[in-house]
């Protein structure tokens, strides 16, 4: 009877297109909205080479030499110098082919474009380097001044970047934020689950569908043949979150790490999670199926949001005020799973997460089931 | 005396301050094809949903087939098929898969369960829409492949709600003689409609229900002698004088006379040839009168008079 219910009910759930769309498009579409959001801003922070043109004088030697280094073609090239006359430099301010004028002497000045609006912060970035510029080369005529023989020393020591901390990689994965709006993404699909876990009860319960009623008045155990469905739908939706998984991992290229056989293993219990989360909701109460859907949604959501879905900080504002609800918010959970597998060597944070997830959902289904076994109404 | 296959003792059922049931009895032996007659709100679905034990009761016993019948009554179940009010089918599933799901439900053996599919889609008519989908069924077909759900696995008792509402006459047809012919094969028959002509038409023995009560049970002939009116004759005139009325109603077994839309109506209580004693008086009277017309009592007549209102009110 368990397989007899679990062919059809898979059948039946493949069958539904509109659901299909709907639980496949869904992540893929909202997966793609984030990338693409995430790859403009990742642009947009991006440093770009800014055009100057510089007028010097022969005495400008260290100017010219810091120019000519920061001007070097490469990866790292931070200034694109055209060395040119007061008059041509103004003419190329003026047609906005440069950024900004770097006029030589002592203190180095700067002529920008007030009607470059839009190049505020490179402007910005002209004048930082400028002010540092001028620091550093006030801060080496006064050694020069007092104490000559210091000289050297002193420009080795500003030429040399100390790093006091020392970044060790325990894993491959990544800390990118951006990329835990993707790991909350997947757990918003492991819990939109819950609508087919719904659908379960309701066509389970003489009293809230005709085909409940139905199979209520078969020989067949109910309990098997629900376990039959939950199964086939845990199957599906697993495999359906599996494909969001490959299509931002491979297709888009979020990098999720190369754990991926625990994050199926995450994706599985996550679902596990949501069916169980939506059969319970559709066994409680004799309320529209539309209402139970509406509740569904919103607990769905507003999990998602305190996870972090919406606003990255939401979870660690959470954390700050009430740091229970992050260890039983299913959405924090499933998210919190792919996090520390990004992040830490040891499995036992993510294990630890699973396990509550597993037991919930056991918790969650075995009450279900209470309540379903009840199999004579007062009303219909 | 055989064991009844349903006996229902004092049963009673409240929703809250509605009493749906009221200390209702019934007995149906095996072979029958039992209606349950009553109007929308009589309690034929609450008494089926007890009976089935979907529903709970206040007072009363239930047994079938000789045993109480409860939610977990596995062995019982088997034996029963139900066709439901409502059409009860997966969208998604097409016609074969639903009757094999839903006979899967009570069969293990798939060889068998296979042959039953066949058979019951042949019963209903279904073989050349096998791989329709429900939405691609017309109103009637929906019916017959809900009533194919129900019966494929052969039970012994099957219920049948209502199962011909909302259906076009052909289907309708085919339903009901399908319904004779499980009973021809064996099965009993416990059939709720507010369809009278239906009723008489298959049922062998048949309840009247009203307001949670068993008001009368019998066969339609035992039904129809337990009124007063065994005919009513009804003649197209023009006008008849006041006084002429006053001597129909003296004529012998004639009980009720009125003059209604250019139609006189002569109620009869037993006795033959009244319609003729009437048109004897109208032709010695030298009446002219158009059409005539000789009604013997239905089950609506059989209902008007126990409760004073029409079944269909």
């Amino acid at each position: 009877m368990f397989w007899h219910a679990f062919y059809y009910y898979l059948k039946s759930t493949l069958r539904q297109k509109e659901n299909l769309c709907w639980t496949l498009l869904f992540p893929i579409a909202l997966g793609t909205m984030f990338f693409v959001a995430f790859s403009g801003l990742s642009d947009e922070e991006s440093l770009h080479t800014i055009p100057v043109a510089a007028v010097v004088k022969e005495e400008d030697i260290a100017l010219k030499s810091v120019l000519d280094t920061l001007g070097e073609a490469g990866e790292d090239q931070f200034l694109e110098v055209t060395y040119a006359s007061e008059e041509e430099a103004l003419d190329l301010l003026q047609n906005k082919e440069i950024i900004g004028i770097l006029h030589g002497g002592s203190p180095v000045t700067l002529s920008v474009n007030a009607q470059m609006d839009n190049m505020q912060m490179e402007q910005s970035i002209l004048s930082a380097f400028v002010d540092q510029y001028n620091a550093i080369f006030d801060g080496i005529k006064n050694v020069a001044m007092t104490n000559p023989e210091k000289v050297e020393a002193v420009i080795r020591g500003l030429s040399e970047e100390t790093d006091y901390n020392k970044e060790i990689t325990y894993t491959d994965g990544t800390m990118d934020e951006m990329v835990s709006y993707f790991f909350n993404l997947i757990a918003m699909t492991c819990l939109y689950a819950s609508m087919t876990g719904l659908k379960i009860a309701i066509r389970n319960q003489a009293n809230l569908s005709a085909l409940g009623a139905r199979r209520t008045l078969s020989p067949t155990h109910r309990l098997i043949s629900i376990l039959g469905e939950i199964t086939a739908c845990i199957l599906f939706q697993t495999v359906i979150v599996w494909i969001s998984l490959f299509y931002l991992g491979v297709i888009l290229k979020v990098n999720f790490g190369s754990q991926t056989g625990y994050m199926m293993l995450a994706s599985l219990v996550g679902c596990m999670f949501g069916i169980s989360f939506g059969f319970f909701v559709g066994c409680i109460g004799k309320m529209e199926e539309a209402i139970k859907v509406g509740i569904l949604m919103v607990l769905t959501m507003f999990n998602c949001f305190l996870s972090g879905l919406m606003v990255h900080s939401m979870r660690i504002q959470v954390e700050k005020i009430c740091p229970w609800y992050n260890k039983i918010n299913p959405a924090a959970l499933i998210s919190d799973s792919f996090y520390a597998l990004s992040v830490f060597q040891s499995h036992d944070r993510y294990f630890g997460n699973l396990a509550t997830l597993f037991a919930m959902a056991v918790c969650l289904c075995v009450a279900g089931f209470f309540i379903v076994r009840r199999e004579k109404y007062a009303t219909l | 005396m055989s064991t009844p296959v349903i006996k229902i003792s004092n049963l009673v059922k409240r929703y809250h301050e509605l009493l749906a049931l009221d200390h209702f009895n019934l007995e149906i032996k095996e072979g029958e094809v039992f209606g349950l007659l009553g109007p929308n709100g009589s309690g034929k679905t609450t008494t089926m949903n007890c009976i089935l034990a979907l529903l709970t009761y206040d007072k009363g016993s239930i047994e079938v087939f000789g045993k109480e019948m409860r939610p977990d009554s596995y062995e019982l179940k088997r034996q029963i098929g139900v066709v439901m009010q409502n059409v009860a089918v997966f969208e998604e599933l097409t016609v074969y898969e639903n009757i094999d799901y839903f006979c899967g439900l009570y069969i293990q053996d798939k060889a068998l369960r296979k042959q039953y599919v066949e058979e019951a889609m042949e019963f209903v008519g279904l073989q050349e829409f096998k791989n329709f989908f429900p939405r691609k069924l017309s109103g009637g077909l929906l019916r017959r492949l809900n009533i194919a759900c129900g019966i494929a696995h052969k039970p012994r008792l099957i219920f049948l709600d209502e199962p011909t509402v909302a259906v076009d006459p052909q289907s309708r047809n085919k339903i009901l003689e399908g319904i004779e012919e499980l009973n021809r094969q064996g099965a009993t028959i416990v059939y709720t409609s507010h369809y009278m002509e239906e009723v008489e038409q298959i049922c062998t023995r048949i309840a009247i229900m009203d307001k949670g009560k068993n008001l009368a049970i019998g066969t339609k002939e035992e039904l129809k002698q337990m009124i007063k009116k065994s005919e009513e004759i009804r003649i197209e005139m023009v006008d008849i004088p006041q006084e002429y009325l006053a001597d129909i109603r003296n004529l012998k077994h004639v009980y009720e006379v009125r003059f209604e839309n250019h139609n006189l109506h002569v109620l009869c209580s037993g006795g033959k040839h009244n319609l003729l004693r009437v048109l004897d008086y109208l032709q010695e009277k030298e009446l002219s009168f158009g059409r005539v017309y000789s009604e013997l009592p239905t089950l609506n007549d059989v209902f008007l008079e126990i409760t004073g209102k029409e079944l269909r009110d």
